[in-house]
């Protein structure tokens, strides 16, 4: 009986693991809050954002993994190259993997002149990587880039089927897991620029599924000591 | 067990790496031509537990696997070029860009570094010069008899020298800009440094070909919004606790882990 217990003690590491990245990650422009679910132990989070993004047995537990894609707070930065969603929608970026998705609207300029990710990925446009020329750089409502007044291309907003099957890749980006996913054209976006959408994780959401996984955490260990207690006088018990 | 931990210390030192820009941000709230700076962070790489498939739970597709993060990095400090206020100083070689561009001075070394800081003066020769002795670039030399220095939006420097009635035309200022000035390496005494990331240098006249024009006797100040750092001070502070708490959280079950042995 003592060796299924512990797996009830690692699930909520891994939840652990995953509130404390959420954490980590308050300052993070276009990142999005998680949560881990211990099927029979917890409930599925009631807010409208949250998807079921991936499943896994742990032991005897079942985890389910939750992501919120509700939008995070849109600030004003006053800067061309700072691009928010206002809507569903993300933007498309080329990686060394192939084409990949974020909602981390701070972009730069690469040393090639091409809009970029902090990281150096490639913001796609309609024709592909978008090149910039001119220290006049604006993206209008319906994302049509304009470099000195000339409208140069349309950044390529997409939006995918929900519930959406998308995987965290680091640096802000998604990747669709189904490679059959195709994602469309958003239509329910606007462009902002000169904002960003900041993170949007709840650190007040965050700290009370804190509290409860270290509780949970607590009476899993409480069982374990239990157990070997049982045990113990079992032993003891011919002794007498 | 100990990635929550290494997770929450990304997110203190973050926050640290943020507090570290506002208070220089703060120190040079005053500072002629400073730009405001601002930390971009990104999430780390994640572990995947197990490898993603797909299976059907409650009548829907899943991917199998659930995700761990390991938390944050800083990836660039992004320079705000916003406009700042503008000082009136009635100093006739207090110069102040309106919308884009750079002065280009010549630094000891002989390379050029590129500054908004537009208070200049003039050293003993009368060759205008930044407050750090750098010469502005092209050179400028104010004759020592001249009584008038007026600088024009479009750059023009002209002096009127006592005896004659028409001003003089000594010389004229030239801007340099950058298709990314976020690029452009900060080195201090307010000056930037080229990158290949900025681009190189278009030089141009005050006014023409989307280069700023010029305004004598104003000085641009800092575009630090006091308010704003406090307000981004106070949110890193309560981010930067709320780690310090998942590190505790997490030592706190290392703690019951450890305490099952009697």
């Amino acid at each position: 009986m003592i060796h299924t217990l512990p797996t009830g003690m690692q699930v909520h590491w891994r939840r652990h693991e995953v509130l404390a990245n959420n954490l980590a990650n308050v300052s993070t422009a276009g990142y999005k809050q998680d949560d881990l679910v211990v099927a029979g132990e917890g409930t599925p989070p009631s807010e409208v954002g949250f998807q079921m993004v991936g499943m896994t047995p742990i032991g005897m537990h079942s985890v389910s993994q939750w992501t919120d894609f509700s939008p995070g707070p849109i600030r004003e930065t006053g800067r061309a190259m700072d691009i928010a969603l206002d809507g569903t929608g993300f933007f498309a970026v080329q990686t060394p993997e192939g084409v990949r998705y974020t909602r981390a609207g701070g972009f730069t300029m690469d040393r090639d002149g091409f809009l970029s990710t902090p990281s150096g990925h490639r913001v796609l446009g309609a024709g592909g990587p978008i090149s910039v020329r001119s220290t006049r750089f604006e993206v209008s409502t319906k994302g049509e880039v304009q470099d000195d007044g000339r409208v140069v291309d349309t950044l390529r907003i997409v939006d995918f089927p929900k519930p959406y099957r998308l995987q965290k890749q680091g640096d802000g980006l998604f990747a669709p897991v189904d490679a059959a996913a195709v994602p469309s054209d958003a239509t329910d976006v606007q462009v902002m620029s000169g904002s960003l959408e900041g993170s949007n994780v709840d650190p007040v959401r965050t700290m009370v599924s804190m509290i409860e996984m270290l509780r949970s955490y607590e009476s899993a260990q409480r069982a374990i000591q239990s157990a070997d207690e049982t045990e113990r006088r079992a032993n003891e018990m011919g002794r007498a | 067990m100990i990635r929550a931990l290494f997770t929450s210390q990304s997110g203190m030192q973050a926050q640290q790496l943020v507090l570290d820009v506002i208070a220089n941000n703060l120190s040079n709230a005053n500072t002629a031509g400073f730009k405001r700076a601002r930390v971009d962070f990104q999430d780390l790489l994640y572990r995947t537990f197990p490898t993603p498939g797909t299976l059907q739970a409650q009548g829907i597709t899943v991917p199998t696997g659930i995700q761990v993060g390991h938390g944050t990095r800083p990836v660039a400090t992004q320079r705000m070029f916003g406009q700042g206020d503008f000082l009136q100083t009635e100093n006739p070689l207090d110069l102040t860009i309106e919308d884009t561009g750079f002065f280009q001075v010549t630094r000891a070394d002989g390379t050029t570094a590129y500054t908004r800081a537009g208070s200049f003066k003039k050293d003993g020769t009368g060759r205008v010069v930044t407050a750090d002795g750098f010469l502005l670039q092209p050179n400028i030399t104010i004759p020592a008899d001249a009584t008038n220095v007026s600088v024009g939006t479009d750059g023009t420097v002209s002096v009127t020298i006592p005896g004659q009635s028409a001003a003089q035309q000594i010389g004229s200022i030239q801007l340099a800009r950058f298709v990314n000035p976020g690029g452009l390496i900060s080195v201090g005494r307010g000056l930037y440094l080229p990158t290949q990331a900025a681009g190189d240098p278009i030089v141009g006249n005050p006014g023409v070909d989307g280069m700023g024009s010029l305004a004598q006797g104003y000085l641009e100040m800092s575009n630090v919004k006091v308010v704003e750092e406090m307000v981004a001070m106070i949110t890193s502070q309560r981010a930067y606790e709320a780690n310090s708490k998942a590190i505790q959280t997490a030592d706190e079950m290392l703690g019951m882990a450890n305490n099952m042995r009697r």
